[in-house]
């Protein structure tokens, strides 16, 4: 398998626990933008019910996730709509898409 | 690597974060949502105040037991996030927040996202300025109740 590859399954993975762990029931969309530069992995999340109480609980269940991949990327997150995300347009980075 | 002189002692940090708090507190009276990027910097300075003085940061196998890549030198630790290069892993403040000081670490990481939302992205939008408030409020009375130490 190709560095490439390995960083697309790396992505997609994170992007399934991801989802997994919130519930799709919860989500309106959520996105993973891995970058090769320096392994960080943007998470981005857009809930059904944007509130205090469901973002609490999706961090929680995110946390879950940065233990489970600590070793592999340098994890961060965000609600809503994220700059963050034309990185993925670069060729050193890789993106998942759930909607 | 920035030229610009860090805080390095826990004075300089609390200095700081009574600094940004009260700017935070004038921007928040006025509505402006820069408040948020203010409030997220004094949390980050009391975390940096609190880590210079966390006993785990003197006791290498204390340290080796959460994280091989937590160190007594991250105590220092200026940047956010870390990473993966070729000296292998790095800890940022906010990996050592997620995996030292759990009662702060939902706050602190959503005081970052709002913080991030407001310096790069649309603005605070969705995110309540009231539950910003109070992530931040529960950041800086876990430091003054000393709760901000590694178990």
């Amino acid at each position: 398998m190709t560095a490439v590859d390995e960083l697309s399954a790396l992505t997609q993975s994170i992007g399934e626990h991801a989802v997994d762990a919130i519930g799709p029931k919860h989500l309106a969309e959520l996105s993973v933008v891995v970058s090769s530069i320096d392994m960080s992995a943007r998470v981005t999340i857009s809930l059904r019910e944007n509130n205090e109480k469901e973002q609490r609980r999706a961090l929680e269940k995110l946390f879950g996730v940065q233990e489970l991949f600590f070793d592999d990327v340098s994890m961060t997150f965000g609600f809503g709509e994220d700059a963050d995300l034309p990185a993925a347009q670069s060729t050193g980075s890789r993106q998942y898409s759930y909607a | 690597m920035s030229s610009v002189p860090v805080a390095r002692d826990v004075q300089t940090h609390l200095t700081r974060s009574v600094a940004h708090m009260e700017t935070g507190d004038r921007l928040r009276q006025l509505g402006d949502e820069w408040f948020a990027v203010c409030y997220f910097y004094s949390a980050y300075h009391m975390v940096k105040a609190a880590m210079r003085v966390d006993p785990i940061f003197d006791d290498i196998a204390r340290c080796a037991a959460v994280h091989p890549a937590l160190s007594v030198d991250s105590r220092y630790a200026e940047h956010h996030s870390g990473g993966l290069g070729q000296n292998g892993r790095s800890l940022g403040v906010n990996e050592i927040v997620f995996k030292l000081y759990e009662k702060i670490r939902v706050p602190y990481t959503r005081l970052h996202s709002a913080s991030v939302a407001v310096r790069y992205a649309g603005g605070l939008g969705d995110i309540s300025p009231v539950t910003v408030k109070d992530d931040f409020d529960a950041v800086r009375t876990a430091y003054l109740a000393g709760d901000i130490v590694a178990p």
